[in-house]
């Protein structure tokens, strides 16, 4: 079992509490999350994270919670396992992007292996633009450059958070495509929150809170 | 791509801020430096000069003047004295060396000093050790500064200038032949053509009645048995048994004193000062004024050098504080890729401390590079010693500080970036 989900309630504060459907999502299962602003999409997205601890129940990752462990590792656990994209594309932008990608390996404590970065890079029509600076980018490309990151640690879970409602039709359709297709390659279950209808038809499975 | 290096990158990603910050603690930091290392080396030179000279004698005057003039060779003398007001000074029981000091003229500006062997046992003893004789009557011995400069070798002849500063007149009458060049001392020898009281007293004979030059050895010999003569008869007043109005004439123009007993110190200067036409000062009473008056405008460069490196510690903060506020995104991703909260913590610092590193490093180059050009270019008297860029202890102080104030001007982003809510940070962008 990929992930798991059981009586999961988070509270902002004394009197507002948000309660989470139970789900379980296996290996190969992908997941979209949906619901208008306000609903804790983004807060679900955190918890299975372990970004924010939960107030009761708990998150299975692989048969682990992580909300079990330290924060040391809780932050070594999510290098391994998770990753995240967001809305917004966020780099180093001191950094090119290769070295982005670099510093992502190195932070995972896997292996600098720049061979399967280009690897990628090229399976996402980006390779020519290893060199630049984030800032040098445009939207779309951005995110592209997100998604190797994505899928670079081959984790199990991706988890992505509105990471196409910046983007245009034509985009939004190709970066969800891209983010399905590099998730089934690299074996990683892919779990997306989103308000935007416009990528219903990717997925089989969906919630909506 | 480890932490110091993601920082260096960080750094130069922020050219404008950063080289602001840098620009102002390497000023600061130079500043004090340079001011240090300047003040440390002219104390340095200006106390090895003085070792053994317990009191200066010259014409009435500024006693400050007399010990520039007579030890460092950088000011105009006081005037003249008799050398038979000299040669009783010789002889008082509290003198246990006297040593006369005649100028007039000098060669490309460099001072053409009349004395004897006594002068160099105490500037250059190693030297006249090693060195057959103390010039004689046209010769002279060149110190090394002054022979680099003037390029003047053994064996050569020049004419020597009247006066001290820029030539306007050459006496051509009497020709100076080099014998000998002194390897550096570090000390005011180096700076010095050195010739016996003779040639000084020969090349102004000559000059006054040209025609007359010729006669000069003949002069020397006379006064040379003459004084021989008193010696042997013990007279108290040498003068009496020459001819005076021909030992009047000879005069010099400062005398370094040695003192005989305990007593001296306190007994010869005042005793001097009060009965005779001279003057004494005490080299180490007035170097020691001069120190405190130079203290006082080391203190105002120093003051004014913290507020320097206050106002760039502030930068450095400002410089951190918003690039932090920019880049909080940046740094929650750190944190989601699997970054520690010390590792966020411990890249803000660096930043500050590479800061720091660079501007100190700038700092103690530009201080010893403007120190080099000043030694070189100015005409203190004072040459590069051979170790004029060594560390000083105070440099280690001003090091910590620059890092101090750098780590501190770091402390508050870098808690920041500690306490980052991640999932705040990354979902409302």
């Amino acid at each position: 079992m990929r992930l798991q989900l059981s009586n999961l309630t988070y509270a902002y504060n004394s009197s507002a509490e948000l309660k989470f459907p139970d789900l379980t999502l296996l290996q190969d299962e992908h997941l979209l999350v949906l619901g208008p602003s306000g609903s804790g999409k983004s807060t679900l997205l955190h918890l299975m994270a372990a970004l924010l601890p939960p107030k009761k129940g708990n998150v299975l990752i692989e048969g682990q919670d992580p909300h079990t462990l330290s924060t040391a590792r809780q932050d070594a656990f999510r290098a391994k396992n998770i990753s995240l994209v967001w809305q917004k594309a966020y780099f180093v932008q001191a950094l090119s992007v290769l070295e982005n990608l670099r510093l992502t390996q190195k932070l995972a404590q896997s292996k600098s292996d720049e061979p399967k970065i280009k690897q990628l890079a090229q399976r996402l029509n980006v390779a020519t633009l290893l060199s630049k600076k984030p800032a040098e980018l445009s939207l779309g490309e951005q995110q592209r450059f997100s998604i190797v990151r994505a899928v670079l640690n081959s984790p199990k879970l991706i988890l992505a958070d509105e990471p196409t409602s910046a983007l245009d039709d034509e985009n939004a359709q190709k970066v969800v495509q891209l983010l399905l297709e590099m998730a089934k390659e690299t074996g990683a279950s892919l779990v997306v929150v989103t308000h935007d209808a416009r990528i219903k038809n990717h997925f089989t499975k969906s919630i909506s809170l | 791509m480890n932490l110091l290096n993601l920082a260096y990158q960080n750094i130069r990603h922020r050219k404008l801020s950063s080289s602001l910050s840098i620009l102002l603690l390497s000023f600061g930091c130079g500043l004090i430096s340079l001011v240090l290392l300047a003040q440390n080396q002219l104390e340095k030179r200006f106390i090895k000069n003085i070792e053994s000279i317990d009191m200066v004698v010259g014409a009435k005057g500024s006693p400050l003047q007399l010990i520039l003039s007579a030890v460092y060779h950088i000011d105009a003398p006081t005037g003249n004295i008799n050398l038979d007001e000299f040669e009783k000074l010789q002889k008082n029981a509290l003198v246990k060396k006297a040593i006369p000091l005649s100028y007039g003229d000098s060669y490309q500006n460099f001072r053409i000093l009349g004395t004897n062997a006594d002068y160099l046992q105490l500037y250059a003893p190693a030297f006249l050790k090693s060195s057959k004789n103390f010039p004689h009557t046209g010769e002279v011995l060149v110190g090394a500064e002054a022979a680099a400069r003037t390029g003047l070798k053994v064996n050569d002849t020049f004419y020597g200038s009247h006066g001290l500063q820029d030539a306007i007149e050459s006496h051509e009458s009497f020709t100076y032949k080099v014998v000998g060049i002194i390897p550096a001392q570090g000390n005011v020898v180096d700076k010095l053509i050195i010739t016996n009281l003779q040639s000084v007293w020969a090349v102004h004979e000559s000059h006054d009645e040209e025609e007359h030059a010729s006669h000069e050895e003949a002069h020397d010999h006379d006064h040379e048995e003459g004084e021989h003569h008193t010696h042997e008869e013990g007279h108290l007043i040498s003068t009496s048994d020459m001819g005076a109005d021909e030992k009047g004439e000879k005069e010099i123009t400062a005398a370094l004193v040695q003192f005989k007993g305990a007593m001296a110190r306190i007994m010869l200067p005042n005793y001097i000062n009060d009965n005779t036409g001279l003057m004494a000062a005490l080299p180490a009473f007035e170097v020691n004024r001069l120190f405190s008056l130079v203290a006082d405008a080391v203190v105002f460069l120093q003051a004014l050098a913290f507020v320097v490196i206050l106002l760039s510690g502030i930068s450095v903060f400002i410089s951190l504080y918003q690039s932090l506020q920019a880049r909080k995104g940046e740094l929650a991703l750190l944190r989601n890729l699997g970054a520690s909260r010390w590792q966020l913590f411990t890249l803000i610092c660096l930043e500050g401390l590479l800061i720091a590193f660079f501007s100190l490093l700038i700092a103690f180059l530009l201080s010893r590079g403007i120190l080099y050009l000043l030694l070189t270019n100015m005409d203190l008297g004072l040459g590069l010693s051979p170790d004029w860029w060594a560390w000083l202890t105070y440099e280690s102080y001003l090091v910590l500080a620059g890092f101090l104030i750098s780590f501190f001007a770091a402390l508050l982003p870098a808690i920041q970036a500690f306490y980052l809510n991640i999932p705040k940070t990354l979902s409302h962008a």
